[in-house]
């Protein structure tokens, strides 16, 4: 069963997806389903690879669905899920794969973001990797997603809301604002390099949070030029890779893209991309949960002051080969 | 600035006059405010909006041909009624600016045009907005929605007013319209079949999908079956196209005759007049134009029985021109609204012609919006670079293709006219010829060669290919209130970020690629259904 559900208490939409549920989870490296030879692809070599993922929350055809009087709404599933993989290598990771690799990714993640947003119903495309068994990861081969949504998520839309409400007032973007602002400050700087920084952002929800900004206001990864594919690929290996030193392990973490919607009010204005590193570790052996008061209100606890958070990420030191 | 003769707030209002009554609401949306509403009664011409005359905007006719530019309001510079053969308004006043207003920071703008015609005039130092109702008489009809977006950039208010005018409609029209041939811009009247024949055998090598024969097959205006002599029958037309693996696609202007037509001979009381007098509606091709009077059944059942009939036998692709002929009954609509009328036959058409691709020319735009899969946007281009204001030549072609851009996608496909890229039998040069190219092409609308192809040479090949890799992206015109050097920027084409400068007075042009590397891509279809792309390369 797929379909969406409407939570009348918040206004949400909730994806009702039977068949993620028969996923593997966590499978040894010789069964994995994504390698070359595994699953996916008995008898495929390849690079780099974006397909539909066998358990998708969302479809293409979902099938039709009926309300179920006038509290209990339901929509149909619309969208499409895929799995990306950003190499054969079942060992490696962002962290450890060359930067021209992560090049081929953001090229990839590029034309997955032309090519979904063809598809009329698909109004967001929101791509993300959740690393790590902590943040359920169920493979371990490096690998991310794409979920095209055919309605905007709810935190997708708070956001907007902010972008939108600074825009009307001042007539700036409230990234560019951030970015310049930080750029004085540096207080907050992890890394930076010619077309991108990356911050512990004042407003961090988690104790390691880290956001990446382009420094020049874009809205979508189609809008990238050659360098700011290269310099975006750069940063990325590095905060990952600050991230594994840090505790000298691999670090858990969710990385969300956020793009300006499509297929929708046009916002290219006022929403500048965006990554969000999540990582669940507040120190080497301990994690930091999504407990009541953050899932319950949203009122998240942050045990780490983000300048402190900044300091010891910009302290670990990363040698690009 | 008042909406309604009132001061511009949200919030919902009444207005009771002599002859009608409109109720309106008025909400914030982003960077302005939406006006909708309902009317009924006979209301003529309704003011809607009225501001501060702005020095200088950017607007234009109702006509696909018309002219949308800039002009300086503060030196008088204003729009007139009649150009050529067409009208620049249905009002037939000088100093319409039809459906929209662009200024240096904001967008005035009407979102359809369902049952009146919109429209700006400057008045005594005054922007006003008005809704032309004619004789109608009206019972709790939706006015046309208005946006008034202020205060921010022009091409961030034009990219809102676009999706406004999509939301407000959400027409049907094909996305995607495969390159096409069109005999126009190389043989006029003269085509000959012989010219048919050899281009034939040459398009798949450009790989044009649509072979559309324009004006010049036809004995007459409105005889659209007798072919002149020395052409074949329309059935055998549209059967040597198929032969060749291409779409066949024909010109037809549905609502003309002219004085000479058989059809004409036939039925004289099937067109307009008055007083038992048909009504000349323009002269062309040296005749009187008559327009069909749709209205009569026996006529309404000609001109879909016509193209029922072309569809019948094979042509899929219809360029219908000449389209503000509909509006021929304009001032005889007996209490209707000449604007529901014309849209209730387009409806027709759009039915009849259901699974074609629609292009309309001539067109009054938003009238026509939902009907068409394409709307030309500007006069005729031409072989030739320059001409004076308000005649027809490739560059004011080319100009309202830049200033019109935000239609595109949102109510139809642009089509900007034409590519000529033969080196013989052309005044435009090669850098004329390529700024033509790259321009229309990163505009993203209808990509159609209107060349002798024999006459193409390798480096005008090459040209065309090259130039369709920069389809797709994010187009955005830097600063459209000027005249002649414009500045587009297109993010997110099939080779990355473009800036392209054109200097339409002197035919230059400068163009800026950030060239992205390109990933070698194979998309597999499994039989579970699942779509998987492979992607590799070196670089």
């Amino acid at each position: 069963m797929q379909e969406l559900r409407y939570n009348p208490l918040t206004g949400e939409w909730i994806i009702i997806s039977a068949a993620t549920q028969s996923r593997p989870v966590q499978p040894s490296k010789n069964k994995c389903p994504i390698c070359p030879g595994g699953a996916e692809f008995p008898e495929d070599k390849y690079d780099l690879v974006s397909f539909e993922n066998r358990y998708p929350s969302l479809l293409r055809n979902p099938p039709e669905v009926r309300d179920e009087g006038e509290i209990f709404k339901k929509r149909k599933a619309y969208g499409v899920c895929e799995v990306v993989v950003y190499t054969s290598k079942h060992d490696s990771s962002l962290s450890e794969m060359p930067v021209s690799q992560i090049e081929k990714l953001v090229l990839m993640w590029r034309d997955r973001t032309v090519d979904l947003k063809k598809n009329d119903f698909v109004k967001y495309i929101f791509i993300f990797e959740n690393r790590g068994k902590e943040v359920g990861a169920s493979l371990s081969h490096p690998h991310g997603q794409i979920y095209a949504f055919s309605f905007l998520p709810e935190r997708v839309k708070l956001k907007i809301k902010s972008f939108k409400r600074w825009y009307e007032i001042k007539k700036t973007c409230i990234i560019c604002e951030i970015v310049k602002e930080e750029l004085k400050n540096k207080n907050r700087v992890v890394y930076e390099n010619e077309s991108f920084i990356a911050i512990v952002p004042f407003y961090a929800k988690f104790p390691y949070e880290v956001h990446i900004y382009p420094k020049s206001h874009l809205s979508d990864l189609t809008e990238f030029g050659r360098a700011d594919i290269r310099d975006f690929a750069e940063i990325l290996k590095i905060v990952t890779k600050k991230y594994d030193e840090l505790f000298n392990e691999e670090f858990p973490y969710m990385m969300m893209l956020f793009q300006t919607p499509v297929n929708d009010e046009p916002l290219e204005h006022c929403f500048h991309f965006h990554v969000e590193f999540n990582p669940p570790k507040r120190d080497k052996d301990k994690l930091k949960w999504m407990a009541s008061v953050e899932t319950g209100t949203w009122a998240f606890i942050n045990p780490l002051i983000p300048e402190e958070a900044a300091k010891r990420l910009r302290g670990v030191k990363v040698i690009l080969e | 600035m008042l909406v309604f003769g009132r001061k511009l707030k949200e919030g919902e209002f009444i207005e009771k006059k002599y002859d009608y009554e409109v109720r309106w609401k008025v909400e914030k949306v982003h960077c302005g405010y939406l006006v909708k509403g309902v009317i009924s009664g006979k209301p003529g011409r309704v003011e809607i909006f009225r501001t501060v005359a702005p020095k200088v905007v950017v607007g234009g006719g109702w006509n696909s041909w018309s002219d949308f530019k800039c002009y300086d309001v503060s030196q008088g510079e204003r729009p007139t009624s009649s150009v050529w053969l067409f009208r620049e308004n249905p009002t037939n006043e000088d100093g319409i600016f039809s459906y929209q207003v662009i200024t240096q920071n904001s967008v005035y703008g009407f979102l359809s045009a369902k049952y009146a015609h919109p429209f700006f005039k400057v008045e005594n130092g005054e922007l006003v907005g008005y809704l032309e109702y004619f004789n109608s008489h009206l019972s709790d009809v939706e006015i046309e929605p208005f946006v008034i977006l202020e205060g921010v950039p022009v091409n961030v208010s034009l990219n809102l007013y676009s999706y406004h005018l999509k939301k407000a409609s959400n027409p049907y029209f094909q996305e995607e319209i495969p390159l096409g041939w069109c005999s126009w811009y190389q043989y006029y009247t003269d085509i000959t079949w012989g010219d048919v024949e050899k281009n034939l055998k040459l398009a798949p090598k450009y790989g044009i999908k649509i072979f559309q024969i324009d004006d010049g097959y036809e004995a007459d205006i409105g005889d659209w079956f007798d072919t002149k002599e020395g052409f074949p029958d329309l059935e055998s037309v549209a059967e040597k196209i198929k032969e060749n693996g291409l779409i066949p696609g024909i010109w037809i202007a549905p609502f003309l005759v002219s004085e000479t037509s058989r059809i004409f001979h036939e039925h004289p009381d099937w067109v307009v007049g008055k007083n038992e007098k048909p009504t000349v509606l323009f002269r062309n091709w040296n005749k009187n134009i008559y327009a069909l009077d749709y209205r009569k059944p026996e006529v309404k059942e000609h001109i879909l029985g016509t193209l029922k009939k072309l569809k019948c036998l094979g042509f899929k692709y219809f360029k219908l021109d000449f389209l503000f002929a509909g509006f021929g009954i304009v001032f005889n609509s007996d209490g209707d609204s000449p604007v529901r009328i014309y849209r209730e036959f387009m409806e027709k058409i759009r039915k009849t012609l259901n699974g074609c691709i629609v292009n309309g020319c001539g067109a009054p735009l938003l009238e026509t919006a939902g009907y068409v899969d394409a709307m030309r946007v500007g006069g005729d281009t031409t072989h030739y670079w320059d001409c004076f204001e308000g005649e027809i030549c490739a560059k004011n072609s080319l100009r309202n293709a830049i200033t019109r851009y935000f239609y595109n996608k949102k109510l139809w496909i642009n089509d900007p006219d034409v590519l000529m890229l033969r080196c013989k039998e052309t005044k435009l040069s090669k850098v004329q010829r390529e700024a033509i190219s790259y321009l229309v092409n990163l505009l993203d609308g209808l990509i159609f060669l209107s060349d002798d192809l024999s006459l193409i040479e390798s480096d005008g090949f090459s040209l065309f290919k090259e130039a369709q890799e920069l389809k797709g992206g994010k187009v955005c015109v830097s600063e459209i209130l000027v005249k002649n050097v414009y500045e587009i920027v297109v993010k997110g084409t099939m080779l990355g970020n473009v800036v392209f400068q054109v200097d339409l007075k002197n035919g230059e042009y400068k163009i800026t690629v950030d060239r992205i590397s390109k990933l070698k891509k194979k998309t597999v279809f499994r039989e579970d259904g699942r779509i998987f792309n492979f992607y590799g390369g070196e670089f």
